[in-house]
């Protein structure tokens, strides 16, 4: 009989974001079972929406998270739109989506920064993290916030980005595609990464679709699960639109899939600009939000996230839910921590790009 | 594959500047829309409390008739909306925000009592605006003497009110005198009518100039 212990892993660690709980049931080194702890970061935000008006409930909504903290504010805004019928203008949903891409690049600058410096390359950290000061600085010249933007708005956008200043963002643009190529390169080729990265977490197509895997984590394993590919919004209007996929599987995989998303985040953004049209950004929506319910979908940087919301007619509303990507991928942790080594821990736990604050709102 | 991928970039590094900022040494220089510290211009304030209204944490608090306009900084979470529901423009947001305290305060923006050109701001500890003026006493006068500017107003239209009245009623009276003249002249077989109107008229008469002389 082999000798089992158990390892407490976090809440707090140098590779995690944010803090969660794992107990470790170790065998020799290698790791059988891995049983979860959550409710480190709870602030019970989805219960102030009974107490905060529906059009100030946006601010709070943004501050689910840091990371896809634009992402979390689109998607309250687009679904009380629908419960509420509020057309939004065009400019402001092409203004909406060159933001979510960008946000998409910066949150996969940070996760690339956060890799490196989990397998213990800080070198390579610091230079991913320069090239997200890029994207920080667009977003704090557009909307005056590094981080939390306060941008999105029920009924459009609060400021306007006129088409000489989305043309300088293009070219910064390409300033960081010009930086991000020795980093891509050293992800990709590097031995020491290689050895790190290959054949860690490998899960299959099957496995993946049987545990619905959302986001890069199950696009790795070959799931094609992009939500951008149904075109709501301005992404209906791109000429063409592929998710990148793999079908390798393992960590390596993974790193592959993201860097790639970044590129061809530009690559939209490049598009959206170009066929941006003119117009207000702000339909002001009127009266409170009807007795119903509405469910919608944005493509967040680690997956898709569902946002439900209720009415009852009055300016409070009766409920909201978020169901994020992480939460969806825990499943999948679990099953890739099962029968890995012990130094391998950290870095599986960090190729799902675990978001716990929106997972626990 | 190979080692040291990187190895260009970092030699690079070595021969350059730094990319970190060495604030406070270096001052920091915001964007245009740069968020930051709610700044009010209050000579342009109408005290609407549109701004009041709008915040979604209750940071700013306005009272009209102390002319008092007051925010609680760290409440505020810089979302714009006050700045944006301003209809005077009255409001911006400063880019810096550097705000070191050791007790919970609030910023009180009010004019001075005796220089209402004078603004004057104050912190105070976490009183409402209205709660404020009742214990300040530049606040206090400021409320008696706009609650005696309202009553004067308010005695100077019942009087006008008053006055407009008489007038009337001294022109209809008059009109009616006007009426009694004219028909008089032409129909001989309304004269007792004419007659009777003759005589209230003239009895409305003596009774109308005796009243001005009262009144003069």
């Amino acid at each position: 009989m082999s000798n089992k212990t158990v390892i407490p892993f976090g809440p707090q660690h140098p590779v995690l974001p944010e803090p969660i709980h794992l107990d470790l049931v170790l065998e020799d080194e290698k790791v059988v079972q891995a049983v979860p702890q959550l409710g480190f970061i709870h602030r019970g935000l989805e219960k102030i929406v009974e107490k905060r008006d529906y059009l100030h409930f946006v601010y709070v909504a943004e501050r689910i998270c840091g990371i896809c903290s634009f992402g979390h504010s689109l998607g309250y805004s687009q679904a009380v739109e629908g419960l509420m019928g509020v057309e939004v203008p065009e400019r402001a949903e092409y203004l909406r989506d060159i933001w979510q891409e960008l946000s998409r690049i910066h949150s996969h600058l940070l996760w690339l920064g956060l890799l490196a410096d989990g397998f213990g390359y800080e070198n390579l950290f610091q230079q991913a993290w320069r090239l997200r000061e890029i994207v920080l600085n667009i977003f704090e010249k557009t909307t005056g916030g590094r981080v939390i933007l306060s941008v999105c708005n029920i009924g459009g956008v609060n400021r306007d980005i006129d088409n000489d200043e989305l043309r300088a963002i293009c070219d910064d643009l390409d300033k960081l595609l010009d930086g991000y190529k020795p980093i891509t390169e050293t992800f990709l080729d590097d031995a020491s990464v290689h050895s790190r990265l290959d054949g860690v977490g490998y899960l299959s197509k099957e496995e993946a679709e049987d545990l619905s895997l959302v986001g890069p984590f199950g696009r790795a394993s070959g799931l094609d699960n992009d939500i951008r590919s149904i075109g709501m919004g301005a992404y209906g209007k791109l000429a063409a639109f592929e998710p990148q996929l793999s079908n390798i599987g393992d960590g390596y995989a993974r790193t592959e899939v993201r860097i790639n998303e970044v590129v061809q985040s530009v690559q939209i953004i490049k598009e959206l600009v170009s066929k941006i049209p003119d117009g207000p950004v702000y339909n002001k929506p009127k009266g409170n939000p009807p007795e119903g319910r509405f469910l919608t979908r944005v493509e967040q940087p680690r997956g898709e996230a569902v946002y439900y919301v209720k009415g009852n007619g009055s300016k409070f509303l009766e409920r909201f839910r978020v169901r994020t990507p992480t939460s969806q991928n825990l499943a999948g942790l679990l099953k890739i921590l099962q029968g890995c080594d012990y130094a391998d821990v950290p870095l599986n736990i960090l190729t799902i790009d675990p978001c716990i604050s929106c997972t626990e709102r | 594959m190979g080692l040291f991928k990187l190895g260009g970039v970092s030699v690079k590094n070595l021969f350059s500047k730094p990319a970190t900022k060495t604030y406070p040494a270096e001052p920091f220089e915001p964007y245009e829309r740069t968020k930051g510290k709610i700044v009010v211009e209050l000579d342009k304030c109408i005290f609407c409390k549109l701004c009041m209204r709008g915040c979604p944490t209750e940071a700013i608090d306005v009272d009209k008739d102390a002319k008092l306009w007051q925010i609680d900084h760290f409440l505020c979470v810089q979302c714009g909306d006050c700045v944006r529901r301003c209809p005077k423009s009255c409001l911006h947001q400063a880019g810096m925000w550097e705000n070191v305290a050791t007790m919970r305060q609030c910023e009180v923006n009010e004019f001075a009592a005796d220089s209402p050109d004078q603004l004057v701001v104050s912190m105070s500890y976490g009183q409402a605006a209205a709660e404020r003026a009742q214990k300040d006493e530049v606040a206090q006068k400021r409320i008696a003497e706009e609650k005696a500017r309202k009553a004067a107003e308010k005695a100077a239209k019942a009087a006008a009110k008053a006055a407009a009245e008489e007038e009337a009623a001294k022109a209809a009276v008059e009109e009616e005198a006007a009426k009694a003249d004219a028909p008089k002249a032409e129909d001989a077989t309304e004269s007792d009518a004419s007659a009777a109107f003759d005589a209230s008229a003239g009895a409305a008469e003596p009774s109308e100039s005796d009243a001005p002389k009262a009144e003069g």
